[in-house]
């Protein structure tokens, strides 16, 4: 709840609805205190008076100071709100999580009741009950509060189905726990926060569904007062004399303003993390470009990528792929070798800077290069196709608009090629796979269209980010082969970037291992079951069974973690988890040194 | 503020309006459209079933009835030209040229066709019993060109009734099915239009030559339109902008329409606030000091410029304007306000303050519910406060208990969980007073406060015997001795602003003087 | 949607309805007081009331008036008000029209201004970027939400229609008329929607796809129109579809203040004045009204967004 406070501190908005609801609590305590006499004082004489230095908000049917009233009425507004929101919240909270705890034909009987009820206008709902159960602050309380109790028990009820969905519901089904058990101990606890934030809010609605109840003669009633009465009592006379109407509607609209943020900032809040402030702290290029390498079409020099507050995923990291060579980038999750690739792609989101010495695609700098050409030479792969394709359109179309954007081509030009492209990734039915929508694909099926889709026009780089991570082993292989074929027809380079070794060894032609944002050793990948050099590549291949087993956690075997972006020291990022740590490894950084052709490492213990 | 939702209790205000209109200044113009608001929707058409003050305005139009009554509570001829009054019946003469909006002529059969609908059973008029006294009976003659109204026993008011009877003629006499949707009367305007919950349109019918005496529809707007709308603010933004010509204004508003350039404005009295006293045998205000003291603890002048937002002018009676009984009952009939008498009085009663402030009696603590409509708007809410103010002051303790409509009528007929309430009730006759206030207490009748006034009884009784003319006295008698007795007190006379704009035309009674409608200013 | 989806839509339809007029009925009966004596007046003669009670059924027990209610609907026959004697059906279908096209068109206004606001404020904003945007953003519509819309009616009014002139202050006489009812009834729905759809657009711009169609250099009004938007309004369809089942019911005070011929003031009328049949058959109306809209939005968000069909349960 601290860190909670803390976002909300730096949430402008957030802060001035918390700043507006404390002075409505404060106003609820000293209000009836402070101004109680003078709001009761009749004066006959005074009646129905516009504003004036004496009463700033005029005065009422019975001569009363209208200021005063408004400022004594918060207390009963905003309890009258508050009982309101509870009774409805917990009423909904009742009927919400009972389907979880019923026998199933009950459950499904509660569930239809919530639904007709949803269903209900929310105003007849109050309305009705209002009328029935009397005139006045009880009427119209549980009014608003069964007004209500529908969307809470749709939320409780959608909520608490999300929880029960989930793993450890299940086990501590299957386990044998009590149903009333798993609703205390495990979907109670984990709906809490929404249903809370809910609950701000709904104080908003409350307090103007009362306003909205006096209007139609529902609301509190005399001697009693709060501010939907007082609206009421000064509606008529708001073209005559507006203030005293437009006092009391300030004071609600005030307090629901506030209620709003409030609960919209604490949402916020606890929605996302905060994002940190300031601009990020580039490192000035060091010197003039390099001159372009002839033979790579892609070519990276110094490249760095920084976020504010000092972090650095990728740090003067420097690679280059040749035509038709696949080059595996590999590393643990967190090394900054997706980083690397986004910044490859121009996809760093904001407020990410990237710096470089060069970054060049086919020898041009890619920020000369136009969209049409990055657009058509470049294609990326990501780890998920089902996220990597748009849900909402057909594959053909998704294929398509690349040869109608950047090259011009018709609809049929541009959706014959598709389907020609699909048909080169294997996909069987290519014709009727284009007309159909991502989610009727397979997982293999959705990872070819999404490779074919970078074929469609002519590229030359490929970069592909863990694209068989998502897959089933068999599927992987697949992939894996198709990869290979792309980058045999079509003579692409290729950046593939994997976490597991044992893929990138089998599939590539030279690896670069990352630790910490940096480069730490580049070998030939028929050399990687002999030939590395680094502690932490041999780490990495030890922890390796097999080359042609499968494994997920290919560090299991190394103690320790890998430092976030933010901590990195002025040594050698690897040294805490290293064996052939010396005190100059964790004080200086080893640069990378050739260590023989293609081979290349920085650790000061190889020599 | 006067909310759509208080047609309920309209059934209350038989009769809203005294005499209204607007005078008329500068030229007239013929041709043209005269709208005017209604604050609700007429509903039904059918002259027999309408109860609502927007029916009957509406119905003005189209209908004629056999009498009218000037400003002065004069009856004036109207359908009937002459007339000769009995205690138990009233014979009409009806002039011969009046037809009907079909062509038809107006014929004797159809006023009693008229009456005698209302009155059968099967009909279930909600006005039988009100409007028109049960047992009434209607007799054409059309030969002698005469209708007879006669009642079983002496009725002061017989001539009366003619004014409260609108008049199908033509076609609706046979098929009253039509009338649901269409008008069949002798008036100078027919229904061409209706648009229910927006707008009803009718048309002038030039040939009108039987409208009030000395009037004439020859300038009268060719079409008027009656238009819903059921705020009063929204109204009044209209007719500011010209896009009506005639409102009726209860509320704020009116002083913002009073100062707006081009309007023309009448005050007209409209009904009276009062509150009642429940008289049941077992509660406090059964004791004639305790309704005394308890009047006599308020401020009435106080009262009635909180309950009517200063707009009401002091009490003279109970029945509506125009009256047929002219004079004042209320002056020096009500006890006069005298907080330290109050307290005395109760003090005498046996009412003693006990620990809390509140005075106690025999162990029952001094205790009034005070019943109200809560949609009569904030100053009736306003006097409820004042009033639990004021009694609070000499040690009774008030309970506000504001009702809804349906809720307030069924306190009244059934529950009666109130002794004290504040209630409006329109009559336009005295007589139409007497069910209410005395006879078989509610729940069985409608005697709501279970009075028992004898002396109001006797002197109804002997004013019944005899035409309103002779018995207009005791009838006036009879309401001064209900305020003597503290049974009831009459606390404002409110009032309503009539407002034109671009056009002129006179009300009587909540109906239109069809012939004296007329735009100006060239509107068009 | 497969058939089988349908005929469970159907049957769900059929039993809400169900659901809804006996809940109605039973509402409509708990409501104190009597609804003959408040129609004909205290002074109405005891005979006449009981005569009234039987004519109308009132007498019966409360599971045959259900019954006879229940017939006559099916039969077209929503019954006659008791208060205006009007048939209940007449007066529904008069007025019907009118609050339907006043909330159909402020959901349209709302979403047309809201739905391009909320992407452009998302677009703006992602990642944290531009602050000032997001901060007067969210302080608006924030704002905005709370602000009872009789008070935006009442300013509009005091503002275009008494200060400017520009607009009639009330009434329904061509288009012109229902500018300011619209505006104050979208104002509120429009800043909710604005807000949904910053959240679902925001949401949207962090998924791979478009990562991959950044990748593509596909120009931003292609990226964001064709690929993003879609995908965002699921929930902002979802939610405007609330909204215009809320409106409809819950333009009362609008209609109100503009004196607009519409069903809602009906609705609060016939409820407090125990006028039986126009509360029912408005209910019942209004019932039948919120299940079509929703199906409409679920027709709608099939055809939209193609996973949905795979959601339903």
């Amino acid at each position: 709840m601290t860190s909670l406070m803390g976002r909300l501190r730096r949430n402008v908005p957030g802060a001035a609805g918390a700043v507006i609801v404390a002075a409505m609590a404060v106003l609820a305590v000293i209000g009836p205190i402070m101004w109680g006499a003078e709001a009761e004082r009749i004066d006959a004489a005074a009646i129905l008076q516009g504003a004036s230095p004496g009463h700033p908000l005029g005065t009422d049917n019975l001569g009363r100071d209208l200021l005063a009233r408004v400022l004594v009425a918060g207390r009963y507004s905003l309890l009258l709100a508050l009982a309101a929101t509870l009774i409805g919240a917990l009423a909904g909270l009742v009927l919400g999580t009972l389907p979880s705890v019923l026998p199933r034909r009950a459950a499904r009987l509660v569930a239809g009741t919530v639904n007709a009820l949803v269903a209900f206008p929310g105003l007849l709902l109050a309305m009705f009950t209002a009328v029935v159960t009397g005139l006045g602050a009880r009427g119209a309380v549980l009014g608003i509060g069964a007004a209500i109790a529908p969307g809470f028990a749709r939320l409780t009820q959608n909520l608490a189905a999300t929880v029960a969905g989930s793993d450890y519901v299940s086990a501590a089904r299957m386990l044998g726990v009590p149903r009333s058990r798993i609703l205390t101990r495990h979907v109670l606890p984990n709906i809490a926060e929404p249903l809370i934030l809910h609950l701000t809010q709904a104080l908003g609605s409350a307090l103007l569904g009362l306003a909205g109840l006096s209007f139609l003669g529902l609301g509190v009633q005399p001697p009693d007062f709060d501010w939907g009465r007082l609206l009421f009592d000064g509606f008529p006379r708001i073209y005559v004399t507006p203030e005293v109407a437009l006092g009391p509607a300030a004071a609600i609209a005030l307090a629901g303003i506030g209620f709003n943020l409030l609960g919209d900032a604490l949402a916020k809040a606890a929605a996302r993390t905060a994002v940190p402030r300031g601009r990020a702290v580039a490192p000035a290029p060091s010197g003039p470009p390099p001159e372009p390498d002839p033979e790579a079409v892609l070519e990276v020099r110094d490249l760095t990528v920084t976020f504010p507050g000092g972090a650095s995923p990728v740090r003067n990291l420097s690679l280059t792929v040749a035509p038709g060579e696949i080059v595996g980038l590999v590393g643990e999750s967190g090394s900054g070798k997706s980083m690397t690739a986004a910044a490859i792609g121009g996809l760093v989101p904001y407020p990410g800077v990237v710096t470089y010495a060069a970054l060049r695609l086919g020898g041009k700098d890619v920020a000369a290069l136009s969209d049409k050409e990055l657009g058509t030479t470049l294609a990326m792969v990501f780890q998920d196709p089902l996220a990597a394709l748009n849900p909402a359109l057909k594959i053909g179309g998704q294929l398509a608009e690349v040869a109608i954007v950047h090259e011009g081509a018709t609809r049929e030009q541009a959706r014959r090629r598709a389907v020609d492209r699909l048909a080169q990734v294997h996909l069987p039915g290519p014709e009727k796979r284009a007309a159909q929508h991502p989610h009727e694909l397979s997982g293999g099926m959705r990872q070819r269209a999404v490779i074919a889709m970078g074929l469609m026009g002519t590229p030359r780089l490929i970069v592909a980010d863990e694209p068989t991570t998502a897959l089933d082993v068999t599927v992987q292989r697949q992939i894996l082969k198709l990869l290979r074929e792309v980058v045999e027809e079509t003579g692409a380079a290729t950046l593939f970037i994997s976490h597991d070794i044992a893929v990138v060894g089998e599939l590539c032609d030279r690896v670069v291992v990352m630790y910490a944002g940096r480069v730490v050793e580049e070998l030939p990948a028929d050399r990687l079951a002999d030939g590395a050099a680094h502690p932490y590549t041999k780490a990495l291949i030890a922890s390796l069974p097999d080359l042609d087993t499968d494994r997920d956690t290919p560090l299991a075997g190394i103690p320790g973690t890998q430092p976030a972006p933010a901590d990195v020291g002025p040594g050698c990022a690897f040294a805490p988890r290293c064996e052939l740590a010396t005190a100059r490894c964790a004080s200086e950084r080893p640069e990378l040194a050739d260590l023989g052709p293609g081979r290349r490492a920085a650790c000061w213990e190889v020599k | 503020m006067r909310t759509p939702l208080a047609a309920g209790l309209a059934a209350l205000a038989l009769l809203a309006a005294g005499c209204g209109g607007t005078g008329a200044e500068g030229g007239t113009a013929g041709g043209g459209t005269f709208t005017y608001a209604l604050p609700a929707d007429p509903g039904v058409l059918d002259p027999a079933m309408g109860v609502l003050n927007v029916t009957n305005t509406t119905l003005s139009l189209a209908y004629d009835t056999l009498v009218g009554i000037d400003a002065q509570g004069e009856i004036v001829p109207a359908l009937a030209e002459r007339w000769t009054v009995e205690p138990d019946k009233v014979t009409f003469t009806l002039r011969k040229d009046a037809t009907c909006s079909d062509g038809a002529p107006v014929t004797p059969s159809d006023v009693a066709a008229s009456v005698n609908h209302i009155t059968d059973p099967d009909t279930k008029s909600p006005i039988y019993g009100v409007l028109i006294p049960t047992g009434m009976k209607a007799e054409a003659d059309d030969a002698a060109g005469t209708v007879t109204l006669s009642m079983p026993k002496p009725f002061s008011f017989i001539l009366e009734t003619g004014r409260a009877i609108f008049v199908v003629c033509g076609k609706g006499v046979e098929d009253r099915s039509i009338l649901a949707r269409s008008t069949s009367g002798s008036g100078a305007y027919r229904l061409t239009e209706a648009v229910p919950g927006d707008h009803y349109t009718f048309k002038v019918r030039r040939e009108y030559a039987w409208g009030a005496p000395g009037t004439s529809i020859k300038d009268a707007p060719e079409t008027v339109v009656l238009k819903i709308v059921p705020n009063e603010q929204t109204a009044a933004n209209l007719l500011v902008s010209g896009a009506l010509n005639g409102i009726t204004l209860y509320g704020p508003d009116r002083t913002r329409v009073e100062a707006a350039p081009g309007v023309t404005k009448t005050i007209t009295p409209v009904a009276n606030g009062q509150f009642f006293y429940h008289q049941g045998e077992d509660r406090p205000t059964h004791d004639p000091a305790v309704r005394k003291a308890l009047t006599q603890a308020v401020d009435l002048k106080e009262l009635a410029g909180i309950a009517s937002s200063g707009t009401g002018k002091p009490p003279t009676g109970l029945v509506l304007h125009p009256r047929p009984c002219q004079g004042d009952t209320v002056t020096g009939h009500v006890p006069a306000h005298d907080p330290a008498a109050a307290a005395a009085a109760l003090d005498a009663a046996g009412w003693k303050p006990g620990p809390d402030g509140v005075r106690v009696k025999d162990g029952k603590r001094l205790t009034l519910r005070y019943l109200y409509a809560t949609t009569r708007g904030a100053g009736v809410q306003a006097a409820a406060e004042y009033l639990a103010t004021a009694w609070g002051a000499i040690g009774a303790e008030v309970k506000l208990n504001g009702a809804i409509d349906t809720k307030l009528s069924e306190s009244l007929n059934t529950t009666q969980d109130w002794d004290v309430v504040w209630l409006p009730i329109g009559v336009t006759l005295p007589s139409q007073l007497v069910g209410f206030l005395s006879g078989p207490a509610a729940p069985k009748g409608a005697n709501f406060a279970h009075l028992s006034n004898k002396q109001y009884q006797s002197l109804v009784d002997e004013a019944s015997q005899v035409p309103a003319a002779e018995g207009c006295d005791k009838w006036l008698q009879a309401e001064s001795a209900l305020f003597e007795a503290a049974d009831m007190v009459p606390v404002v006379e409110t009032t309503v602003l009539e407002a034109a704009k671009g056009a002129t035309y006179e009300m009587v009674a909540g109906m239109f003087v069809t012939t004296s409608i007329r735009l100006t200013q060239g509107a068009e | 949607m497969s058939r089988r989806t349908g005929l469970r839509r159907l049957v769900r339809f059929l039993v809400s309805l169900a659901v809804l007029v006996v809940a109605t009925f039973a509402m409509i009966h708990l409501i104190p007081g009597d609804p003959v004596r408040s129609a004909l007046g205290p002074a109405a003669p005891v005979e006449l009331v009981e005569a009234r009670w039987a004519a109308l059924g009132l007498d019966r027990p409360l599971p045959e008036q259900l019954l006879t209610y229940v017939a006559n609907v099916f039969s077209g026959d929503f019954g006659t008000s008791f208060v205006t004697g009007e048939p209940v059906g007449e007066v529904i279908m008069a007025r019907l029209p009118n609050t339907l096209s006043l909330a159909l068109l402020a959901v349209l206004v709302a979403m047309l201004v809201a739905v391009p606001l909320g992407m452009w404020t998302a677009i703006r904003t992602e990642n944290g970027r531009n602050r000032g945007t997001e901060l007067t953003f969210s302080a608006t519509t924030g704002a905005a939400v709370a602000v009872p819309e009789f008070l935006y009616s009442i300013g509009l009014v005091a503002v275009f229609a008494i200060g400017l002139g520009w607009f009639p202050p009330a009434g329904k006489a061509g288009a012109i008329t229902y500018v300011l009812p619209v505006a104050a009834l979208a104002i509120g729905p429009a800043a909710m929607i604005a807000r949904i759809s910053r959240v679902e657009t925001l949401r949207e711009l962090g998924k791979d796809y478009v990562r991959l169609a950044r990748a593509k250099r596909l120009p931003a009004a292609r990226l964001h129109l064709r690929h993003v938007l879609p995908n965002t309004l699921t929930a902002t369809l979802t939610v405007g579809g609330l909204l215009l089942t809320s409106l409809i019911a819950g333009g009362v005070l609008v209609e109100y203040v503009f004196a607009w011929p519409g069903l809602g003031l009906k609705i609060v009328e016939s409820v407090t004045q125990k006028d039986y049949p126009v509360a029912q058959g408005v209910v019942l109306v209004y019932g039948a009204i919120v299940l079509v809209v929703n199906l409409a939005v679920d027709l709608l968000l099939g055809m939209l967004d193609p996973t949905s069909a795979i959601k339903e349960t």
